[in-house]
């Protein structure tokens, strides 16, 4: 079939943000997928695109979860995401002394780097803050 | 160069219930075939447990096929919460002489720590004097080893069968 006329509700929303926040416990990172996967849709992006969220969001958490003595002090990890008419951004942030920094040749990394189109680190005043940037292709509406 | 799909159809969301990347189906033009991953319904699956019935979105299975040839049978997540379970189940199998296929074709997500299990796996089986080979041409895998750049350092074999020969 040719393609339809979108419904009203498949244009691409007005810009807002969604914040999720997990306790630091790997099994919670299932939930960051979910959230990632249906904002990935409703923003129009490709099957591909949505699948390439969902992995980037998964290994951003993982550089928190994963590195020596994080998540013993009860931290949260917070999820924040942001879209407008041309971007979504992904900021996943958490209380981390300064000393937690991501392994830029570690696997995870390299394939977060390739996965986005702009990856941040940054560590301030005991929070560490990992900002991803997808540019949207202009799907929807 | 960027690990980017060229185009691709709109993703779309259909009817209701847990959310997962395996629920979305393409919606889109004509003539394009569909994604050649498996598709199941829910991110969880049951699994039978000494008469109960428990829900996982993640499942390992050990095969005996003779001869120290074994088939791994991997199921639903492999991410940074289930990865160590695989490693688990692996590890004793990879002893010298043995052949370990990994049938990941019902992989529906992979991440790097799930990676790591499997170049692990590899890695120690080239040590040993063992086989290890994976068999998971969907795009849930294949797109992770892509960017990964693993390249030669996972045997990879299209069907369990294939694995198994050699």
């Amino acid at each position: 079939m040719q393609q339809e006329n979108y419904p009203e509700s498949y244009r691409l929303p007005r810009p807002s943000t969604v914040v999720l926040a997990i306790p630091a416990d790997r099994e919670q990172v299932v939930l960051v997928r979910s959230v990632a996967g249906h904002i990935a849709a409703r923003l129009g992006m490709s099957v591909a695109e949505l699948a390439d969220l969902r992995l980037a969001v998964d290994e951003a958490c993982g550089l928190f979860l994963l590195a020596p003595g994080f998540g013993t002090a009860g931290e949260t990890v917070e999820c924040r995401f942001e879209h407008d008419a041309s971007s979504l951004t992904v900021l996943v942030s958490a209380a981390a002394p300064a000393s937690l920094q991501p392994d830029v040749d570690d696997i995870g990394w390299l394939m977060l780097s390739a996965l986005v189109d702009e990856l941040t680190w940054k560590s301030e005043q005991g929070v560490a803050r990992l900002t991803m940037v997808k540019h949207l292709s202009g799907q929807g509406g | 160069m960027r690990g980017r799909w060229p185009g691709g159809v709109a993703a779309r969301r259909y009817g209701d219930g847990w959310g997962s990347a395996s629920y979305y189906r393409p919606h889109g033009e004509a003539g394009l075939a569909e994604p050649a991953e498996p598709e199941p319904e829910y991110e969880y699956f049951g699994l039978g447990h000494e008469g109960k019935t428990h829900m996982d979105r993640f499942d390992v299975s050990v095969g005996d096929s003779g001869q120290d040839r074994y088939v791994v049978t991997v199921r639903g997540e492999l991410d940074l919460a289930t990865a160590d379970r695989l490693w688990t189940e692996l590890e004793p199998l990879l002893e010298p002489k043995a052949v370990v296929v990994l049938d990941g074709t019902g992989i529906t997500f992979l991440d790097s720590s799930g990676l790591r299990v499997l170049l692990q796996a590899g890695n120690r089986a080239s040590a040993g004097g063992a086989a290890f080979r994976l068999v998971a041409p969907q795009p849930a895998v294949q797109r992770v080893l892509e960017l990964a750049g693993t390249g030669s350092h996972l045997q990879t074999r299209e069907t369990v069968p294939a694995a198994l020969d050699g």
